[in-house]
């Protein structure tokens, strides 16, 4: 492919070309007769410029595959586990996670309970009778504002 | 405007913006930028693989929503600050290299090939007109071709790709896409002579 490059050159600037130029024979004894050439590289340009449409389908599992990946992308951003993901788990991670919530649910309904100290105070706040005043020791249950005092 | 690749930008007009900007945008998870890269390069893709894998619809298919695909789980392998369309079509170039390498598409071809009687998709040659029997021995011309020259050749006159870009999507010398191209001149000059004289 020696001197190709060159030639290509040539070839583009066909048209300033002297006719008897040794850069135009060079391109004639490589090509041929350059307007039989011509024609038929436009020949072979209307031929590739055929255009293809692919299926429809395609574009339809496409679609699926961008959604699929981009709700994937939000779950984990989130920290939501996805039902699915969450019943792809093993086992033993799904009964490590339930149990761990319900330590976590019962430490907190636990200390929430151990706040009340003295039966005094816990009875007043599951009190039926938190529509009238009570007073419980030093402690008082206000209607209006709704509150609390315990001491 | 730099933006980077996981901010959504809300477009108001997808039509008018840059392929890259619509790359950004598909890194950030939108839809319509996706949608709006797919109308402007399914076509230009599929027929680019129709015409390098013999016209095999299936397989062109596969091609095509592999290479989709890309943009969609590795969006962030596009380098922003370069040109979209070359860099797409270096993934396409690449997919057919390596699909030639397999040499299929070569063996059916040779195949099918008996000198002026091509037979495609079952079609009668006396009943195909001059465009389909020119278009065919075109085909076949090019599949004769290695895949550097022939894609360079489609690059350039079928896709309109500069010199540069080609030899960037061939990671080669200008000097030598110009030699590949008019090697390949060349070559159809002689291919199809016959054509030609009936010109």
């Amino acid at each position: 492919m020696e001197n190709f490059d060159k030639y290509y050159d040539s070839f583009e600037r066909r048209s300033e070309l002297k006719k008897n130029s040794e850069e135009m024979e060079n391109l004639i004894s490589q090509l041929g007769d350059l307007d039989q050439y011509e024609v038929l590289e436009s020949r072979i340009n209307e031929s590739m410029s055929e255009e293809f449409a692919p299926s429809d389908s395609v574009k339809a599992k496409l679609d699926e595959a961008f959604e699929q990946k981009h709700s994937d992308n939000f779950t984990k951003r989130s920290g939501i586990i996805s039902l699915q993901a969450f019943q792809k788990s093993s086992p033993y991670k799904l009964m490590a996670t339930a149990a761990s919530m319900t330590i976590i649910l019962f430490l907190s309904v636990q200390m929430g309970f151990n706040n009340f100290h003295g039966e005094e105070e816990g009875a007043a706040f599951f009190a039926d009778s938190i529509s009238t005043n009570a007073v419980v020791d030093s402690g008082q249950v206000q209607i209006d504002s709704a509150f609390i005092h315990w001491q | 405007m730099y933006r980077p690749m996981n901010t959504l930008t809300i477009m108001s007009d997808y039509k008018t913006e840059t392929d890259e900007n619509l790359m950004r945008q598909i890194g950030s998870g939108d839809r319509r930028a996706f949608d709006e890269i797919y109308a402007r390069y399914n076509r230009p893709l599929f027929s680019f693989f129709m015409k390098m894998l013999a016209k095999d619809r299936e397989k062109c298919e596969d091609f095509l929503q592999d290479l989709f695909m890309v943009l969609i789980e590795k969006p962030h392998y596009f380098d922003l600050s370069r040109k979209f369309k070359p860099w797409v079509y270096s993934i396409a170039h690449n997919m057919i290299k390596n699909e030639y390498k397999k040499m299929e598409v070569r063996k059916v071809l040779d195949k099918n090939a008996d000198a002026g009687q091509v037979k495609v998709n079952g079609h009668n040659p006396e009943t195909r007109t001059q465009e389909k029997i020119f278009s065919e021995r075109l085909d076949l011309a090019l599949a004769q071709l290695d895949v550097d020259k022939r894609t360079a050749f489609l690059m350039k006159y079928r896709d309109g790709f500069a010199i540069q870009e080609i030899a960037e999507i061939q990671e080669t010398k200008e000097g030598t896409i110009k030699s590949r191209l008019f090697y390949v001149k060349k070559y159809l000059s002689e291919e199809l002579a016959e054509f030609k004289l009936n010109a």
